[in-house]
This record gives structure tokens, C-alpha cells and sequence, in this order.
């Protein structure tokens, strides 16, 4: 039982693989000529002259994204909670022993 | 541990502790920001806790107090993200380009996040050690 759930996860990651391989071929022209990056001349242009702040980065994950921010804040505090309440069942069961 | 090491911790945890810092509020600026500026401090912590014990570490920071900034910090953050649309227009009218007061409300957001990334990593890593015991 437990060799045919390998063989079935063995299978399922390589056609996970073969389909990441075939969107970022397919999708590589696309990036060399930023024919659909209109959004990147945007940010790049409007990130001195709206947010005043000279690290473009930061107006992004701050200002234009920040929505996307929230989530990944929240994300980090799920993490956390979920990592403490792990290690502090492992501790339990260590001293049960 | 030993009485170099130590005293090697001692010197340069406050230098750590500045960098993130300033890592952190000159997010705007330079290369960097909240998390990034988070993670170096709670790499000073993890110094403290290898080089001098994890009592030491518990001696800086109370559960307590940590677990109450945490959660504090993170609702500001939030709570700063979902109304800081309202509040844009107060603050550049007070900014000056390339000074460390510009960049809209990004500075208290770095800040904040600075401090919940800091106190999460830190936490983790205490319960780890605990564990570990």
C-alpha cells in the first residue's frame, strides 16, 4: 500500500514539473520583450513621483500592494501560531515519556 | 560558555540591534526593510541565546511582554493597512523627497513590521530551544 502512494506522488511531481517547465518556456518571450510589463513602467515611473520614495521596492510591497501585504502579514502570524502549537505538543509528549 | 565569547556577544549584540534598525526605518531609502530589518534582529536574539544561554535571553524579554507586543504590533499593522488610504494625503503634505521623513506612511508601516517580524522569529526560536532541552 505504502509503495504504490510513492510511486502515485513520484508521478505527480514530475507532471507538476513538466507543466512549470512548459509555462516558463512558453512564457520566456514574453518576458524578454515586457510586451505585457506595462504595469512594471508604471510602478517604476509613479513610485518618485506619488509615493516619494526612492526604493521602488518598498512602494510596491508598501503602497501599490499593499493589500497583498496584509495577507502576507497575516501568513507570518499563521505560521508562528501554528509552529508554537507544534513544539509545544512535541515538549508534551517528551516529558510524558 | 567561554569568557571570549561571551564578551564578543556582548559587544556586538547593541551593534546588531542598531543595524536593524536602521535597516528598517531607512527602508524607504535603501535596500532593505521591515522584514528584512526583523530577521537581523532576531538573528541578535539567536546570538544571545547560543552565545549566553537561552536565561539570559528570557531575562531581555519576559513571555509576557512579548507575546502582548506581538499581538499588538500585528494588529496596528493591520489595522494601519486597512485605513493608511485615509491617512496618505496628511502625511506628504509634510514630506520632503529623499529625507528620512518621506515615502508616504511607509515609515511607520517598516517600523511596525520591523517589530512583528522580530518578536514572531524570536518567539519560534525560544520554543525551539525550549523543545530541544
Amino acid at each position: 500500500m505504502e509503495k504504490s502512494n510513492e510511486k502515485l506522488l513520484k508521478i505527480g511531481l514530475i507532471i507538476c514539473l513538466f507543466i512549470i517547465c512548459i509555462t516558463i518556456i512558453g512564457n520566456m518571450e514574453r518576458i524578454k520583450t515586457t510586451k505585457g510589463n506595462e504595469v512594471s513602467n508604471f510602478y517604476l515611473k509613479n513610485a518618485v513621483l506619488l509615493i516619494k520614495s526612492p526604493n521602488a521596492v518598498n512602494a510596491i510591497v508598501w503602497e501599490f500592494r499593499g493589500y497583498d501585504t496584509l495577507g502576507e502579514e497575516l501568513v507570518l502570524i499563521t505560521a508562528t501560531i501554528s509552529c508554537i502549537g507544534v513544539l509545544i505538543t512535541i515538549k508534551a509528549k517528551k516529558e510524558k515519556r | 560558555m567561554d569568557s571570549l565569547v561571551e564578551t564578543a556577544a556582548y559587544i556586538s549584540f547593541p551593534i546588531v540591534l542598531l543595524f536593524g534598525v536602521f535597516v528598517a526605518l531607512h527602508g524607504h531609502l535603501t535596500p532593505g526593510g521591515g522584514f528584512a530589518g526583523g530577521a537581523i534582529i532576531a538573528s541578535g536574539f539567536a546570538l544571545i541565546i547560543v552565545c549566553l544561554g537561552r536565561k539570559s535571553e528570557e531575562m531581555m524579554m519576559p513571555e509576557r511582554e512579548l507575546s502582548l507586543m506581538e499581538l499588538l504590533s500585528g494588529i496596528v499593522l493591520i489595522s494601519l493597512i486597512i485605513i493608511g488610504f485615509a491617512l496618505r494625503k496628511y502625511f506628504l503634505e509634510t514630506q520632503q523627497m529623499f529625507k528620512l521623513w518621506s515615502g508616504e506612511y511607509t515609515i511607520i508601516l517598516n517600523f511596525v513590521c520591523c517589530i512583528m517580524v522580530m518578536y514572531a522569529l524570536s518567539f519560534v526560536l525560544r520554543r525551539y530551544v525550549r523543545c530541544k532541552e
